[in-house]
């Protein structure tokens, strides 16, 4: 085997993984500060009330997306019914609208003067809140409905390339298709499965936005008014800390989980799977799991932002819409590459010598899970250390004072986009790589190829749906970003999601579902490129 | 190596793009769409271009403070005067000599060592229910946490800064045990948990959720001027005082960073935001009391009447607001 290439390709997913660690580290350093009043007084305080919170949320949340996800994954891979093809790309559509989006819509229209409470003003004559959106239960509502399609995505591409010979011997067997689900598909499919529940638990936990709105005090919470408002980055680094070891944990279990079992597909006997007819009274069911989170998704959301758009466009003018629209854009389609890379990379190199590079890249995938003002933070410090450095030693040699370099650029802010979102890469990427057979590696190792061919000539171009799911769902959460795009960027660069926050928090709705409808129709367009690729990926001999 | 290629070039290109004409650079905390009218007032008396930053007070507070001596900040735009002191006491402003400031912004809204300048204020006032409150039930802030409003304040969070700084009031003038008593009191009289914002207090008041929200002046003001005002046609406004403390009043204000680059025309812009001008535009677009003494306030505002604030130096909320945070968890002010 050629050694030193493997060795350098480890290297390097070595060492790509430790550029996304360092501010990691730098957070989790603060467990090493000693212990001070506020310290003290968190723990004694609201510490437990911020635990229980969060757990409470993501416990509930993990439950409802993954039966949401796996099951219309499962309906729609398995039965035949009306409108199938379209409810297959239609129940990705809630990835494009941020969380905090369809946070304001239902408080709003849930709300005192909305359309509910209005209703029922007219028709029975008194006003009331009802439903009070502004809680717990709401904050699972937001999540489950805007987090399932991770899980359904991921769940999906799964019972696709289940060997149809699987389900085939299974029904001969005389199983039905409903207890083939639960016996046979989901066992096949759990990595998939797991792998989606892991992004949305992390998604949650990491969530400012939809907490801080609804008033509910959550762990991330917690941390941004330790930093931000006790002015007491230590205490909020602990804070930080004991949130990534939750994760960390999280992410283990789940690997645990994955051991051993190398769920390669045999590439060889794959013939479509024909997807069994209904009756009509199935059919109609079937209908009904699938429209009811499109529409809770993205149906009420979507349409409600539409009905407040035409009052929004006198707020806006042409130029400065189109800047922002182009600055957010490039912004999120800079990361998504940058990210892709960093991935396969990795990837890569865990596929080599995974036990080496595994620990590595696993630390390197917390970053999701760090709230985006934390990770802000842990990025300024060493990016400001080193344009300080850069500084020094420019002012020493030549006399000449740099200033900030890297801090207050773009670049700062594509670090932290990368830190953040790797791990959606990575998971995806990873995913992909599954279905691919070790069998062909050592095939085309045997034949000359080196590691870069093998990458180049073969992997990418049997990894492109993963691939390209790894690039939009970075993109479409970069664009969807808030809080660590508010501190790092720089000056005169707006996104849409800053806009649209500040329009909403001010309670200006009406104005910000332009730059949200926006949001929305650019995170969809990649959303049905990508989804073709998905559908129209072949096996190839 | 192609991504660090490009990286590289990213960096040149955003660096060469060297200011050559007069640009003064503003972080600010209030929103990019407020103060949009008075920075675009201002480029076109003076030429000067704005760019600015907005985020959070206490991120902006951090990004200062991380980017040391090369910070390129040149004004800070602050609401709160907490977070005005904040940065003063951490020796983030530099003193700014402006006679104009000095004689247009009166003492008691600028800091002693005229590091920063108030530009407006606001005060956190009652919106109480006419039908289910009578006037004389209602007196100062003390008296928030009398039994007799069991189950009927509505209230935001306290992680809200408007909160954190009337409780530092109270603990500047009643002390930290009192105030502690005054605030478990206060919650028992809660009609919900904290949620939401100020206006949706004011809404839950009008809905029946709770018969007193307190909150800031401006946001009642925008909604008895908005289409909806017919919603809240059954409310009363009260500024809360008695004999030991007048209303709470907060302002906004601005300094100029210590490393700033352009501070003359930093400076320039605080004077902008005292003139007539700029004052008048804080009144009328955010119904905010203006600072400077004359100003014509706008009908809505003077339909409030007059009132009596108290005379606690503004900075107070700021030296006392991690007390107010860590008595606001002591006592479960969610």
């Amino acid at each position: 085997m050629i050694r030193s290439l493997r060795d350098g390709w480890v290297l390097l997913a070595i060492i790509f993984s430790l550029i996304v660690i360092i501010p990691i580290f730098i957070i989790i350093s603060f467990i090493f500060t000693p212990q001070n009043d506020t310290w003290d007084h968190l723990t004694s305080t609201v510490l437990h009330g911020y635990i229980i919170n969060s757990i409470k949320i993501a416990i509930y949340v993990l439950f409802t997306t993954v039966i949401i996800g796996t099951v219309t994954a499962w309906v729609v891979s398995v039965y035949n019914f009306p409108f199938r093809k379209y409810f297959e790309w239609l129940l990705i559509l809630p990835l494009a609208i941020p969380s905090y989006a369809l946070c304001y819509v239902y408080a709003e229209i849930l709300g005192f003067d909305g359309y509910i409470n209005t209703l029922l003003l007219n028709t029975l004559g008194f006003n009331t809140n009802l439903l009070n959106f502004y809680s717990i239960k709401g904050a699972i509502f937001v999540f489950t409905f805007s987090l399932y399609p991770y899980v359904y995505i991921l769940a999906r591409q799964a019972f696709k390339d289940q060997s149809a010979s699987y389900l085939e011997i299974a029904q001969i067997s005389g199983y039905n298709l409903f207890s083939i689900f639960y016996k046979t598909s989901i066992p096949l499919a759990r990595p998939a499965i797991i792998g989606g529940a892991t992004l949305v638990i992390m998604e949650t936990l990491a969530d400012y936005g939809v907490a801080d709105y609804l008033g509910i005090d959550t762990f991330t919470k917690g941390i941004y008014r330790t930093w931000f408002n006790l002015g007491d980055i230590s205490s909020a680094g602990k804070l930080s800390f004991f949130l990534l070891l939750t994760v960390f944990i999280i992410i283990f279990i789940e690997k645990f989980f994955r051991r051993g079992a190398k769920y390669n597909k045999n590439i060889r006997n794959d013939k479509p799977f024909i997807r069994k007819n209904l009756n009509s009274f199935y059919s109609f069911l079937m209908v009904l799991i699938c429209l009811f989170p499109i529409i809770l998704g993205f149906a009420i959301p979507f349409i409600t932002l539409i009905s407040w758009s035409h009052i929004g466009f006198n707020y806006w003018d042409l130029n400065a819409f189109i800047k922002i629209i182009l600055s957010s854009f490039s912004l999120a389609f800079l990361a998504a590459f940058i990210c892709i890379i960093f991935a396969i990379i990795i990837v890569y190199g865990l596929r080599i010598n995974y036990k080496t590079v595994s620990p590595f890249a696993r630390i390197a995938s917390m970053g999701y899970s760090i709230p985006g003002a934390v990770a802000a933070i842990g990025i300024l410090i060493p990016v400001i250390w080193l344009d300080n450095l850069i500084d020094f030693v420019s002012i020493k040699f030549f006399d000449y004072s740099t200033g900030l370099l890297i801090s207050g650029t773009w670049a700062a802010l594509l670090f932290a986009y990368v830190v953040r979102f790797l791990a959606l890469s990575i998971q995806s990427v990873e995913n992909s790589f599954l279905r691919i057979s070790n069998s062909l590696d050592y095939a085309a190792k045997v034949l000359g190829s080196s590691g870069k061919d093998i990458i180049q000539n073969i992997h990418l171009k049997l990894n492109i749906s993963g691939i390209c799911f790894g690039i939009l769902i970075v993109f479409v959460d970069v664009l969807k970003e808030l809080p660590a795009t508010m501190i790092l960027r720089p000056y005169d660069l707006s996104t849409l999601a800053i806009r649209a926050h500040d329009l909403a928090m001010d309670e200006r709705l009406h104005d910000a579902s332009l730059p949200l409808i926006t949001i929305i129709i650019v995170c969809l367009l990649p959303l049905f490129i990508v989804n073709k690729v998905i559908l129209s990926d072949k096996r190839v001999n | 190596m192609k991504n660090f290629t490009k990286f590289i070039v990213l960096l040149l290109i955003t660096f060469s793009f060297k200011a050559i004409s007069e640009e003064v650079n503003l972080y600010s905390a209030r929103k990019e769409h407020l103060i949009k009218p008075l920075t675009d007032n201002f480029t076109e008396k003076t030429g000067i271009k704005v760019n600015i930053i907005t985020a959070k007070a206490p991120q902006l507070h951090q990004r200062i403070i991380r980017e040391g001596k090369n910070s390129q900040a040149d004004v800070l735009l602050t609401t709160d005067a907490g977070n005005l002191w904040k940065a003063s006491s951490e020796n983030l402003f530099q003193e700014i000599n402006s006679n104009f400031l000095l004689s247009r912004i009166p003492k008691k809204y600028r800091d002693i060592n005229n590091e920063w300048f108030g530009l407006s204020l606001r005060a956190r006032i009652i919106v109480y229910s006419l039908e289910r409150v009578s006037l004389d039930e209602l007196k100062g802030y003390k008296h928030l946490s009398d039994p007799i409003f069991r189950n009927r304040i509505l209230i935001r969070s306290s992680s809200n800064i408007y909160n954190q700084s009337l409780i530092a009031h109270m603990i500047s003038k009643y002390g930290v045990e009192n105030t502690e008593l005054w605030a478990l009191g206060l919650v028992k009289n809660f009609s919900r948990e904290p949620a939401g914002g100020d206006r949706d207090q004011i809404k839950g008041v009008a809905a029946g959720e709770g018969d007193i929200a307190i909150v800031n002046s401006y946001y009642i003001a925008k909604m008895l001027n908005s289409d909806n005002k017919y919603l809240f046609d059954n409310l009363g406004i009260y500024f809360p005082s008695d004999e030991t403390m007048g209303v709470h009043l907060n302002i906004s204000g601005a300094g100029i960073l210590k490393h700033s680059p352009n501070s003359n025309n930093g400076i320039k812009f605080i004077e902008f935001l005292a003139s007539d001008e700029a004052q008048l535009i804080y009144a009328n677009t955010n119904y905010e009391y203006p600072v400077v003494n004359k100003i014509k306030i706008p009908v809505i505002l003077q339909g409030f009447g007059n009132y009596i604030e108290d005379n606690i130096l503004t900075s107070e909320y700021g030296r006392l607001g991690s007390e107010a945070i860590k008595l606001a968890d002591r006592v479960g002010w969610k």
